[in-house]
C-alpha cells in the first residue's frame, strides 16, 4: 500500500522534467475492423460507439463502462461482483456480448457477466440497441454489445501504459503493444485489475466485507495480408480472475467464485472482383469454480467448449445492391456439477439483402433459420430502412423477430432441466430519428416489443424447480443519444448525453417487470485547453421495484452518481498524462439491487504513457 | 449538492421527457405495541441473498395486527437473511437466521434485541432450548452447536455428519431430523448429557416433519409412494408406523390437541393421535402451487394458519382458517412466511 503511494508520487514528480514535444495531428488510418457485419447490415438501428479515450476514463470493467455511458440498466451485486443488464426491459439473457463478431454469453447462464469483461483491451466498444439475431444469434433481443480488436495497417510501433491507483487498494494496470507495417499487423495487452474492494458504506458503519477480486486478462490481435485479395487475422483472449462475493450480512458463510474463459478466432477474408468472402473459426472455453464456503475444500464446477465456424459471402449484384450469406454451425460441450456431459449442435443459415434505392434512401432485409438437434427455432428476420430527409434529419425504421435459446443449465439441469423447452421469441420494431447540425447530433428512438415464451424456472409436480416457457411481457420506449461539440478558442467542450424511458410489463399482471427502471440518464462533459482535459459524468438510475406486484414499501429509491477527473498530458508528441478522478463526488447512498451497497467518495489517481 | 440537481434538470428537461411514476402510498410508521403475549409470531423468511426477514404478530383473536415487528422494535439492527425458525424459552425467543450465521435473541414479549449469537453456526437451521442450554442444527458442518440459554456463550458441538434439519427433545433426549427437500430418512439420537449419538432411527424417504407430544415422538414422511407416519417410543427408540398410499407425499404435520393435522398439494386433513390410518379426505382445499401454498403452516388453538410465499417475488399471504375451513382472516405480511409460533 504505502510502496505503491511512493512509486505513484514518484512518477507525479517524474512527469515534470521530462520535456514535451510538438503534437502530431493524427492521421486517417486504414483500419481492419472485426465485425464487417456490424459496418455493412446495421444501418438501420442505433449504433454507439465509445471510444478508446472514453474506455479510459471509466473503471475497466464493462459494467462501470456502460453503466456510465448507455441507457441500460445493471443489476450489480456490488462493485464489481456479478453483474447483468436490463437492455430496453429485457432480461440479463436477452443482451448479447459480441467478441470481435462472435457471441460469448455463457452457455451455462445464457448472459454475460458484464464484471468478468475487463475493457481496456479493446480499441473500441459499441452498443447497438434492438434486435440482432439474424447475424448475432441467441439472445440478441435488447441489444448488442461489441467488443472490438480492430487491426490497422500502417507503419506503427507503439507502446501502451496505463496505470491506476485508487482508494480500497484498487488497481488497473495495462500494458500494450501495436506493432505493425503494410502487411502485418499485431496488437496484443495485458491488463490486470484487482481490489480489495473494502469500502465503508455511505452513512452505515459497516464496510463491504469479502469483496475482494483480481482478474488478468490477455489480449492478442494479429493480422496478415498475403495479397491485395487475401488476409488472415488472428484474435485471442484469455481472461483468468477470482473474486469473493460480498455478505450481506456480517457473519454469513464468504464464498467466492473464479472465472477462466478462452476465446480464439482465426479469420480468412479473401475478395475476388464482385465477391467477398469471410471463414472464421472460433473455438471458445467457458469455466467456473464456485467455493460455496472459502473455508472449506469443496467446490463446484462447470464448463462448456464451443467451436463455431462461419462462412460469409458477400456478393455485390450490382454497385447498389449487396446481397451476403452467413453459414454458420456450433458445436457446444458442457460438463459440469448439476449437468453432467452434455452437448448439442446448431447448424444456421442467413441470407442478407441491401439495396442502396437513391442517395438518400437505402433498406435492408435479412433472415434466418437454424437447425439443431435439441429445440425447434423459428425463421428470424430483419427488414428495416434508412432515409436521408435532408442534412439536418434522417429517419430510420427496423422491424425483427429474435429469439433466445435455452441454456444448458435449463435443458440439462440434473432432475430438473426441460429438454421440451423451446425458445423465448420476440417481435419488435423501432423507429429512429436522427437530428444533426454542424457538431450538435440528436437521436431519438422509439420502440416496441412483445416477448413470448419466456424462460422461467417453476416448481413442477415433482417437486422439483424446472424451467417452462410461461411468461409473456409488452415493453415499449423511447431512447435519446445526444452528442455536442464546441470550440471556443483553444476551448473544446464535448457533451454527450443519453436517457432511456423504458415500461417492461408481464401481459398477466400488468405491472412493470421488477429490476426494470423507468427511468436512467447519463450524460458527460469533457473540457479540454491544450495539454489539460477535465470531465464530468453523472449517472441517474430511477426508482427500481424489486417486488413482482410493484410494491412500494421495497422501491430502490432512485440515485445520482457523478464523477469528475482531470489530466494534464506532459508530452509534447506522444502520450504522457497523469491524471486524478474522485469518483461518486457527491458521496451518495445508493445500491443497485437490495442491500448491495455501492461505494461512496473515493479517489483514483492514473498515468498514461503511450510511446 | 443544488448544482447537481439543476445540471440533472436542464439534462432532463432538454429531452423533453416527462416522468409518468408516482409513490405516493408511503407505508406509514407504525409503532411497537409493547406487548406482543397472546398472539402469534408469524415468520417471514425473506429472500435468500437479502436481509430482509421479519416477523409479523397478530393477536389470538385476530383482531390486532402488525407486520416488521423486530424492525419496528429494534432499528437499526436488522434481522437479517432467511429467519428460518422460531423457539422460546422463558422470556425468551430466539430466532434462528440461517443465511447470515446468527440466532437473534429477543424478549418474546417486548422484542426487544437481547444478544445475537455468531459462534460456530454455520447455516443453522432450527433450535430447542433444554436444560438452559440451546441446541442448534448446522447445514453447512452437519452438527448441532450447543449453547448456554442464558450467557449465550458457545459450549461444544455434536457431529451428525448428515443433513441435520428440525431439533425436539422427549424423554431427556434430543431428536434429530436427517432430512430436507424431500430427502432423508432417518432421526439421529442424542444423549445430551454426554453430547454423544444414541441411535440412529430409519424411517421412510422424504421425512418432513417432527413433533414431540406426550412423550412420542411423532415423524412424517412423504414421497412419491406413500405417506407415511411414524411414531417414536422414546424409552426403547424403536417406532411403529401407519402408511398410505392413496395419499401420497403428505407433508407440513403439526398436531393440535389430540389432533394431527397435514397437507398434500392444496389440501388440508386431519386425523386422530390413535388413528391407525391415514385420512385421505380433505378439510378443505385451496388452489395449489408448489414453494409457494403452505410455505408455512401450522393450527393453533383450532385455527389453520396457512402461509402463502406468493413464489418469493412479492408480500406472503397468510389465511386463517377454522377447523373447518371457513376463511377468518387474510393477511399480507413479508416476504415468505415459513412458520407461525404461539406467544402464550
Amino acid at each position: 500500500m504505502t510502496l505503491k503511494k511512493r512509486f505513484a508520487f514518484c512518477l507525479l514528480f517524474l512527469c515534470q522534467i521530462i520535456s514535451a514535444q510538438q503534437d502530431s495531428i493524427t492521421k486517417l488510418k486504414e483500419v481492419v475492423v472485426s465485425d464487417s457485419n456490424l459496418k455493412n447490415f446495421s444501418n438501420t438501428q442505433s449504433v454507439q460507439r465509445l471510444s478508446d479515450s472514453i474506455i479510459n476514463r471509466n473503471q475497466a470493467s464493462l459494467t462501470s463502462l456502460l453503466n456510465y455511458n448507455t441507457v441500460i440498466y445493471f443489476k450489480e451485486n456490488g462493485l464489481g461482483m456479478t453483474s447483468s443488464p436490463s437492455f430496453r426491459g429485457t432480461t440479463s439473457q436477452q443482451t448479447v456480448v459480441v467478441w470481435n463478431g462472435i457471441n460469448i454469453n455463457s452457455q451455462l447462464l445464457g448472459q454475460t457477466d458484464f464484471n468478468t469483461i475487463s475493457t481496456r483491451g479493446f480499441n473500441s466498444i459499441d452498443v447497438k440497441a434492438g434486435g440482432g439475431s439474424v447475424i448475432y444469434g441467441s439472445g440478441a433481443i435488447g441489444g448488442t454489445i461489441h467488443l472490438n480488436n480492430d487491426l490497422k495497417f500502417t507503419d506503427t510501433f507503439k507502446n501502451d501504459f496505463q496505470i491506476y491507483y485508487g482508494e480500497f487498494n484498487t488497481l488497473s494496470a495495462i500494458y500494450g503493444l501495436t506493432a505493425a507495417t503494410k502487411k502485418w499487423s499485431f496488437d496484443a495487452s495485458f491488463t490486470r485489475n484487482s481490489s480489495d474492494n473494502d469500502f465503508k458504506f455511505v452513512g452505515q458503519d459497516a464496510h463491504n466485507l469479502n469483496g475482494q477480486y483480481y482478474n488478468n486478462t490477455l489480449d492478442a490481435a494479429v493480422g496478415f495480408k498475403i495479397n491485395t485479395n487475401n488476409s488472415i487475422k488472428f484474435y485471442s483472449e484469455i481472461y483468468d480472475g477470482e473474486r469473493h462475493f460480498s455478505l450481506t450480512s456480517p457473519n454469513a458463510t464468504k464464498t467466492k467464485y473464479q472465472d477462466y474463459n478462452t476465446r480464439n478466432l482465426v479469420t480468412w477474408s479473401s475478395s475476388f472482383s464482385k465477391f467477398a468472402s469471410n471463414l472464421r473459426l472460433a473455438y471458445i472455453t467457458e469455466h467456473y469454480n464456485y467455493f460455496e464456503d472459502i473455508n472449506r475444500d469443496g467446490f463446484t464446477s462447470g464448463g462448456v467448449k464451443s467451436f463455431i465456424g462461419k462462412y460469409d459471402i458477400d456478393y455485390e449484384l450490382s454497385s447498389k445492391i449487396k446481397i451476403s450469406t452467413i453459414l454458420d454451425y456450433t458445436k457446444n460441450d458442457g460438463i459440469g456439477s448439476g449437468i453432467g456431459r452434455s452437448s448439442r449442435e446448431i447448424g444456421g443459415a442467413s441470407l442478407l439483402w441491401k439495396h442502396i434505392l437513391t442517395e438518400k434512401w437505402n433498406y435492408e432485409m435479412s433472415a434466418r433459420k437454424e437447425v439443431s438437434d435439441v429445440y425447434k427455432s423459428p425463421v428470424l428476420f430483419s427488414v428495416g430502412s434508412r432515409y436521408n430527409f435532408s442534412d439536418f434529419y434522417q429517419l430510420k425504421f427496423n422491424v425483427s423477430r429474435n429469439y433466445r435459446v435455452p441454456t444448458f443449465n435449463d435443458l440439462y439441469w440434473e432432475g430438473s432441466g426441460n429438454p421440451d423447452l423451446k425458445p423465448e421469441s420476440s417481435y419488435q420494431a423501432e423507429i429512429g430519428n436522427q437530428f444533426s447540425y454542424k457538431d450538435f447530433r440528436l437521436t431519438i428512438t422509439g420502440y416496441g416489443m412483445k416477448i413470448k415464451d419466456m424462460i422461467r424456472w417453476l416448481p413442477n409436480n415433482s417437486g422439483n424447480w424446472s424451467p417452462v416457457n410461461t411468461d409473456k411481457v409488452t415493453i415499449y420506449g423511447a431512447e435519446a443519444l445526444l452528442g455536442w461539440k464546441k470550440n471556443v478558442n483553444k476551448h473544446t467542450f464535448d457533451f454527450s448525453g443519453t436517457y432511456g424511458y423504458t415500461v417492461s410489463l408481464d401481459d398477466i399482471t400488468n405491472k412493470q417487470l421488477f429490476y426494470v427502471p423507468y427511468h436512467k440518464l447519463t450524460g458527460s462533459l469533457s473540457y479540454y485547453y491544450k495539454k489539460l482535459s477535465a470531465y464530468y459524468q453523472i449517472m441517474y438510475t430511477g426508482e427500481i421495484f424489486t417486488t413482482s406486484d410493484n410494491n412500494p414499501k421495497y422501491i430502490l429509491d432512485a440515485y445520482n452518481v457523478s464523477n469528475i477527473g482531470t489530466d494534464y498530458n506532459f508530452s509534447k508528441k506522444n502520450t504522457f498524462k497523469v491524471g486524478l478522478k474522485v469518483a461518486n463526488l457527491w458521496n451518495e447512498k445508493y445500491e443497485a439491487l437490495p442491500s448491495r451497497f455501492m461505494p461512496g467518495r473515493n479517489l483514483t489517481i492514473y498515468l498514461n504513457l503511450n510511446y | 449538492m443544488k448544482l447537481k440537481n439543476l445540471y440533472l434538470g436542464i439534462i432532463a428537461s432538454a429531452f423533453l421527457f416527462a416522468s409518468c411514476s408516482s409513490n405516493d402510498d408511503t407505508p406509514e410508521i407504525e409503532v411497537p405495541l409493547g406487548a406482543y403475549e397472546n398472539g402469534i409470531f408469524i415468520l417471514n423468511e425473506g429472500n435468500f441473498g437479502t436481509p430482509n426477514a421479519s416477523v409479523s404478530y397478530v393477536s389470538n383473536d385476530l383482531a390486532t395486527f402488525q407486520n416488521d415487528i423486530f424492525k419496528l422494535v429494534n432499528t437499526p439492527t436488522v434481522l437479517g437473511d432467511v429467519a428460518q425458525s422460531m423457539t422460546f424459552s422463558g422470556e425468551k425467543a430466539f430466532i434462528v437466521v440461517n443465511n447470515s450465521n446468527e440466532v437473534e435473541v429477543v424478549n418474546r414479549y417486548t422484542f426487544k434485541s437481547l444478544a445475537t449469537i455468531t459462534t460456530k453456526l454455520e447455516n443453522p437451521r432450527y433450535s430447542v432450548v433444554f436444560n438452559d442450554k440451546l441446541y442448534v442444527t448446522n447445514a453447512i458442518s452437519q452438527a448441532v452447536t450447543i449453547y448456554d440459554a442464558k450467557t449465550y456463550a458457545y459450549i461444544a458441538s455434536i457431529p451428525v455428519g448428515k443433513t441435520a434439519e428440525r431439533i425436539v427433545v422427549a424423554n431427556n433426549k434430543l431428536y434429530v431430523m436427517n432430512g430436507a427437500y424431500g430427502s432423508g430418512n432417518e432421526v439421529t439420537v442424542i444423549n445430551p448429557a454426554t453430547n454423544t449419538v444414541l441411535t440412529t432411527i430409519t424411517v421412510e424417504q422424504g421425512i418432513n416433519s417432527i413433533e414431540e407430544k406426550n412423550g412420542s415422538v411423532y415423524v412424517l414422511c412423504g414421497n412419491d409412494t406413500k405417506s407415511k407416519l411414524f411414531k417414536i417410543n422414546t424409552t426403547s427408540d424403536t417406532a411403529t408406523s401407519i402408511e398410505s398410499t392413496a395419499l401420497k407425499g403428505a407433508a407440513n404435520m403439526d398436531i393440535d390437541g389430540s389432533k394431527i393435522y397435514y397437507t398434500k398439494d392444496g389440501g388440508v386433513y386431519a386425523m386422530d393421535l390413535t388413528a391407525t390410518a391415514f385420512s385421505t379426505t380433505p378439510i378443505f382445499t385451496t388452489s395449489y402451487v408448489q414453494y409457494s401454498t403452505f410455505y408455512g403452516f401450522g393450527v393453533i388453538d383450532g385455527k389453520i394458519y396457512s402461509g402463502n410465499a406468493n413464489g418469493f417475488t412479492q408480500d406472503g399471504i397468510v389465511t386463517v382458517y377454522s377447523s373447518t375451513g371457513t376463511v377468518l382472516k387474510t393477511l399480507t405480511v413479508g416476504i415468505g412466511p415459513n412458520g407461525f409460533y404461539s406467544n402464550n
